[in-house]
């Protein structure tokens, strides 16, 4: 019952979009294609669509392999859209509806029903050109959807969109997510993705980079990342008041706490280290405890963007350096 | 293919059930009218030209005989005929007439020793073909009467000079002897007529889908649809909406011309033009012509369509069709008088010409019917071969927005993506 991509191969002249790539999406999740721009998502997304063919590998649904039909009614928002600015609203959803193979009427029943939900039962009649941007955006996700497809393909779902209709959207993908449909959703915004997928492969020049659950590409990052606060001791932050208070008492802390192993990201108004073992952020703990009351310890995870740079990174052999995101 | 039939229905009702496109059945209507009604309407608007008026002066006696003869029966004919007066004048009074445009012409005659008449034409700007004309076929006029006069002819002489020969015409692919040359001039007048809305139908067809596809192109509409229609179905989809929408329009059209022909107030060239005396074959030969010219020229448009990527290079880059298809157009406007000329022959094979030439040389000319199929298959052919071109150019363009490099034509062909 999932989508499986497998050792697919595609090449425009002598670049290779895509490169021997695998996944497999399964319903009732949402599977990230991410990477940087050109990395290949789209391509990869063309050729589940059949837009495009792939010169090697096997795209199967249902471990059949994608049927003209299955395709035909796969539901797909592409990263460039436009709609027929002349055309009414609920006629050119219909056409969109009809080409998916929905009959007239059952298309007919889905826009209205799908305009009602968000809100644009008011513009059906009305031209495509007369409506705001954002509605125009609403119009275009309803006609990736309307036909209760079991496929959703949303590529760079939230470009171009303003932030209440990202929400919106993203309100939607996890209701149908919850419907069990299978959702492939291809992004270079990591931070808009982040807390949406469930599994995803990272794409660097057609190739993946990374894979997995967001759990386990978290926990596979070998840098832990700690945030130490302490309450500032009024004497020594006075004592430091000369040579510049809270900023200087931190640095001066830092420098107290360092060891061997411990990497300094921060030091102005709070403290925040990475080491690569647990074993080490508990001795610079215990170290911090001696000096003075340690309001807060936490460990912070990886975002997505920094995985991400990081994987880009290490492919091209600059090495492992986190940013603060 | 549901993704095809879907385009293509669609595709199909969306325009022929729009409002515009009835009012521009109206317009297309409207135009025709105004054309082949438009002697009557500059006259309804602007009143009968005045009469040509002609001063004659120079030997008073010789002046005093022309205004004389100007009174014979066939004198006053082509008179009236030209819609010329005539009126005795001087080299001043006429000079100064020409100037203040009381008169248009003012000739100085005089007759030599042997008799012949002869003459200087005086004329405001020597470049009123018009004038020159009437001016002329009014002297010939005179001057024959005034031979004759010289010759002292009897009346039975003077009029079997005069009169033209009476003729009869038969045709060997007439049906009635005698309908022939009758029909000539209303037969060239439909021609005419039937090669421009040939012209107008299958340039405003193939414009249409160049326009359309750049439009849905370059707001990204396409990418909505492709995934649910392969590009060479919708390609297919799309030429053969339009093929119906323009083949509803023209039809609608041609019924209410038809109609209105009937009143018989529709002219070109002083014929009539009487829908209802048009042969079915030819309609059929017009119907036809119309398909596989517009198939021709769309397989171009659907390349070229599928290729731009700013709908304001649509029309730009489809330019040099519209330019071969202006040279086809005057091609047959020439042929319409020498339908079996060598160069109308010839050209009628070249498939960009065919539809117009050859549809031109079965209405007015002489084809043989192996003429007919051989041209026809050439067209089909030719047609075959360039829509499976723009299939492959389609397929490869349409979702591409970097623009189009000719020095890439190979990877066209190649099998990779552009």
């Amino acid at each position: 019952m999932s989508l499986v991509v497998q050792d697919v191969v595609k090449s425009f002249g002598a670049v290779r979009a895509v490169d021997a790539l695998s996944f497999e999406a399964k319903p009732g999740k949402i599977f990230g294609l991410l990477g940087a721009n050109g990395a290949g998502k789209t391509t990869t997304l063309r050729m589940i669509l059949g837009i495009i063919d792939p010169d090697q590998g096997a795209l199967t649904w249902q471990n059949r392999p994608l049927s003209r039909d299955v395709r035909r009614r796969i539901g797909y928002l592409p990263e460039e859209r436009g709609l027929d600015d002349k055309m009414k609203v609920e006629d050119v959803l219909v056409y969109l509806g009809q080409l998916k193979g929905l009959p007239g009427r059952a298309a007919r029943s889905s826009v209205r029903a799908w305009l009602e939900r968000l809100g644009l039962s008011a513009v059906r009649q009305k031209k495509v050109k007369s409506l705001s941007k954002g509605n125009q955006q609403k119009v275009q996700f309803i006609a990736a959807v309307l036909h209760d497809p079991e496929i959703i393909i949303f590529d760079e779902p939230f470009s171009g969109f303003d932030p209440v209709n990202v929400e919106l959207i993203r309100e939607e993908m996890i209701r149908l997510k919850a419907e069990g449909k299978t959702i492939l959703l291809s992004s270079h915004r990591m931070d808009q993705v982040e807390t949406l997928v469930d599994e995803l492969v990272l794409l660097r020049r057609g190739k993946v980079a990374r894979r997995g659950t967001m759990r386990a590409l978290k926990a596979a990052v070998p840098v832990k990342r700690y945030v130490l606060e302490l309450d500032v001791d009024e004497d020594q932050a006075a004592s430091g008041a000369e040579s510049g208070g809270k900023v200087a008492w931190h640095s001066d802390l830092s420098k107290r706490l360092d060891r061997p192993g411990v990497r300094w990201v921060e030091t102005e108004e709070r403290l925040v280290f990475e080491v690569e073992t647990e074993t080490l952020a508990q001795k610079v703990l215990a170290s911090a405890l001696d000096l003075g009351h340690v309001r807060a310890f936490y460990r912070v995870e990886p975002t997505l963007h920094e995985i991400f740079v990081a994987a880009m990174r290490e492919e091209e052999g600059i090495g492992v350096e986190r940013n603060d995101a | 293919m549901d993704g095809f039939w879907t385009a293509l229905k669609l595709g199909f009702w969306t325009k022929v059930k729009s409002p515009a496109y009835w009012f521009s059945v109206i317009v297309i209507v409207l135009v025709f009218m105004l054309f082949f009604n438009m002697e009557s309407i500059i006259k309804l608007l602007f009143g009968e030209n005045r009469p040509t008026r002609i001063g004659i002066g120079g030997d008073p006696a010789v002046v005093a005989a022309l205004l004389e003869e100007s009174r014979s029966p066939s004198v006053q004919e082509t008179l009236a005929q030209n819609r010329v007066e005539l009126s005795k004048s001087d080299a001043f009074a006429g000079t100064k007439a020409v100037e203040d445009g009381s008169l248009e012409a003012y000739v100085e005659v005089q007759s030599s020793l042997d008799g012949r008449l002869s003459g200087t034409v005086l004329t405001q700007t020597g470049k009123n073909v018009s004038i020159t004309e009437k001016t002329s076929q009014t002297l010939k006029a005179l001057g024959q009467a005034w031979a004759i006069r010289q010759l002292k002819l009897s009346p039975a002489e003077f009029t079997a000079l005069m009169e033209s020969p009476q003729l009869s015409y038969r045709a060997l692919d007439e049906k009635k002897d005698g309908e022939a040359a009758a029909r000539a001039g209303a037969a060239v007048a439909m021609t005419y007529m039937l090669i421009y809305l040939l012209y107008f139908l299958i340039l405003g067809a193939a414009l249409t889908l160049v326009t359309e596809l750049a439009k849905e192109k370059s707001s990204r509409f396409i990418e909505l649809i492709l995934p649910s229609v392969s590009p060479t179905g919708y390609m297919w989809a799309k030429i053969l909406a339009l093929l119906g929408v323009f083949v509803v329009q023209y039809a609608a059209v041609g019924l209410i011309l038809y109609g209105v022909s009937r009143q018989e107030t529709m002219k070109l060239f002083d014929e009539v033009i009487d829908l209802t005396q048009l042969p079915l074959e030819l309609v059929v030969y017009a119907a036809l012509m119309f398909i596989l010219g517009y198939l021709f020229y769309a397989a171009i448009a659907a390349a070229v369509g599928a290729m731009v990527t700013r709908i304001e290079d649509a029309s730009t880059a489809f330019m040099p069709m519209t330019m071969l298809f202006v040279i086809a157009l005057f091609l047959s406007i020439l042929a319409l008088r020498t339908p079996d000329a060598p160069f109308v022959r010839v050209l009628a094979w070249v498939p960009p010409f065919t539809p117009l030439l050859l549809f031109v040389r079965i209405a007015l000319g002489n084809v043989a019917g192996w003429e007919i199929v051989g041209a026809i298959g050439l067209l089909v052919v030719t047609t075959t071969v360039l829509m499976w071109v723009a299939a492959r150019i389609f397929r490869r363009t349409i979702l591409t927005y970097e623009g189009f490099d000719w020095r890439r034509w190979r990877a066209l062909f190649a099998g990779s993506h552009s």
